[in-house]
């Protein structure tokens, strides 16, 4: 005798960014934030993102609230609210409009915390990637399933490919020189570590059907095998 | 019955499989979806018993018992033609799933979707509504690619992937094979194909020359028991109803002495 509900609940991804604040001055805010969002345009645009405070957990210091939350709107991105708040940061953002996540300073303080935490969170893909899809993330990539041919994985970090890969794989798209690529069986159209990018049209000796590591040593992407 | 290329033999398909559903005495109706390019018809035999089409029952000027053919020789088969004269733009969501939920009112126990070429409005229209998904596929790298980019949109746009059901389940059928040209490694292998597509094997149908004879007979060829290609696909219907059968027709046929003397 259970009444129809008026909604469902259900699991969801949304990819959540986390924003550490570490200096109040808006306007190299502004600044530094453009930049970084022309360098990958795609992935910032509707994404969510945390303001995150724990840098200026010592000082208190009180940045412009309702400046930050313009300049980030501008920027496409959507604010989620601000963690890691001091009692004091917390009501001058609430009186700005701001929500307060979970995790304030409070409880932050009592809890260990997480080493990693300042690790953009690794996104994990246990199906195929089929030909015209893609997939893209800040952090670490892994794979569970193959990348088929035409199709794109992209990662702000390194990604892992448990399995054939056979389209292309984009690491360390946002700049990251020490992004690796590897994967069980290498038969890629295009590998490519902080835009130093290499096709693979002719079959070289040893480089592909096999395990394989691709790394960049100084301009040089190197294709090892495992 | 989708694939995304063109040409390999969706049609053959649909008609060969819903006409052996009918055989084991499934109620099936086979429903073209290839509005603007009607095909289905000729390959059952029935292009000179059409009146009203899919889009008429989908925009309400004609009802199911008006629209559906009944096949003459298999009892418990229906063709639910499309249109020639309208586009593909004139089927609309709701309106298809109207229409499904209207054949599975009249108790039809599988409803075949004969999809276009393509990964368009049509093509979706096609999968969208669907429990289970044959992928035809013949053994080159581009039909390959294309399957694989169909399973894709099957497994992000189909009505089961918006509603977070159980994902639509996927079937390889591999037509227009030819073993001997896979020894003589003109032709992907089976295992080639599987591998590159990651999905559980329905059947290979070999490449035959009845089947275009049957086409343009208008006779599914699934009804020619002796054809290799129609035992395929009897073979084909009974694993899709749960049946253990091995697969045939893999393996080249070696050449007797005459063929080799003379060619």
């Amino acid at each position: 005798m259970s009444e129809p509900r008026p909604f469902e609940l259900r699991a969801g991804m949304q990819l959540m960014q986390r924003l550490l604040l570490c200096d109040t001055d808006v306007e190299s805010f502004r600044r530094a934030l453009e930049e970084t969002v022309t360098q990958a345009p795609g992935m910032f645009q509707g994404a969510l993102v945390a303001l995150d405070l724990a840098p200026l957990q010592e000082t208190e210091a009180l940045p412009d609230f309702v400046a930050l939350d313009a300049a980030l709107r501008e920027a496409g991105i959507i604010p989620a609210g601000i963690s890691n708040a001091g009692p004091t940061q917390a009501e001058a953002a609430q009186t700005a409009g701001w929500k307060l996540l979970g995790g304030q300073r409070e409880r932050a303080v009592e809890e260990a915390p997480k080493p990693e935490s300042d690790r953009t969170p690794v996104r994990v893909v246990s199906q195929p990637v089929r030909s015209g899809q893609q997939i893209h993330t800040l952090g670490d990539l892994i794979l569970l399933a193959p990348v088929s041919a035409g199709a794109e994985v992209l990662a702000g970090g390194s990604i892992y490919v448990h399995a054939p890969l056979r389209g292309r794989a984009l690491a360390g798209i946002l700049g990251d020189d020490t992004a690796t690529i590897s994967c069980a069986v290498l038969h890629a159209e295009l590998v490519s570590v902080a835009g130093h990018y290499r096709t693979l049209e002719e079959p070289e000796a040893g480089q592909r059907g096999g395990p394989a590591y691709i790394h960049l040593d100084g301009e040089q992407l190197r294709i090892e095998t495992v | 019955m989708t694939s995304g290329k063109g040409g390999v033999g969706k049609t053959t398909t649909s008609a060969a499989f819903a006409t052996g559903l009918a055989l084991r005495g499934h109620k099936t109706v086979v429903i073209d979806f290839d509005v603007g390019l009607r095909n289905l018809d000729l390959i059952m035999g029935c292009e000179r018993r059409v009146v009203y089409d899919f889009i008429n029952l989908v925009q309400g000027e004609a009802n199911l018992n008006q629209t559906l053919i009944k096949d003459r020789r298999v009892e418990g088969l229906y063709i639910l033609p499309a249109s020639q004269t309208r586009d593909k733009d004139a089927l609309t969501r709701e309106g298809v799933g109207q229409v499904i939920d209207e054949l599975k009112a009249a108790d039809f126990e599988y409803i075949v979707c004969d999809s276009p070429a393509g990964i368009e409005s049509g093509a979706q229209m096609a999968m969208y509504y669907a429990d289970e998904a044959v992928v035809v596929t013949n053994p080159e790298v581009s039909s390959v690619r294309d399957s694989d980019r169909m399973l894709g949109i099957i497994a992000s746009k189909s009505r089961r992937a918006e509603q977070g059901d159980e994902p639509v389940k996927e079937h390889l059928l591999i037509t227009r094979y030819a073993p001997a040209r896979v020894s003589d490694g003109d032709m992907l292998s089976v295992d080639d194909i599987v591998e590159l597509v990651g999905i559980g094997l329905l059947g290979v149908i070999p490449e035959s020359e009845s089947v275009l004879q049957a086409s343009n007979a208008g006779q599914p060829v699934i009804l020619d028991e002796k054809d290799p290609a129609g035992q395929a696909y009897s073979d084909v219907v009974a694993r899709f109803l749960g049946e253990q059968v091995p697969l045939r027709f893999v393996e080249a046929v070696p050449k007797g002495l005459l063929k080799r003397l003379f060619g």
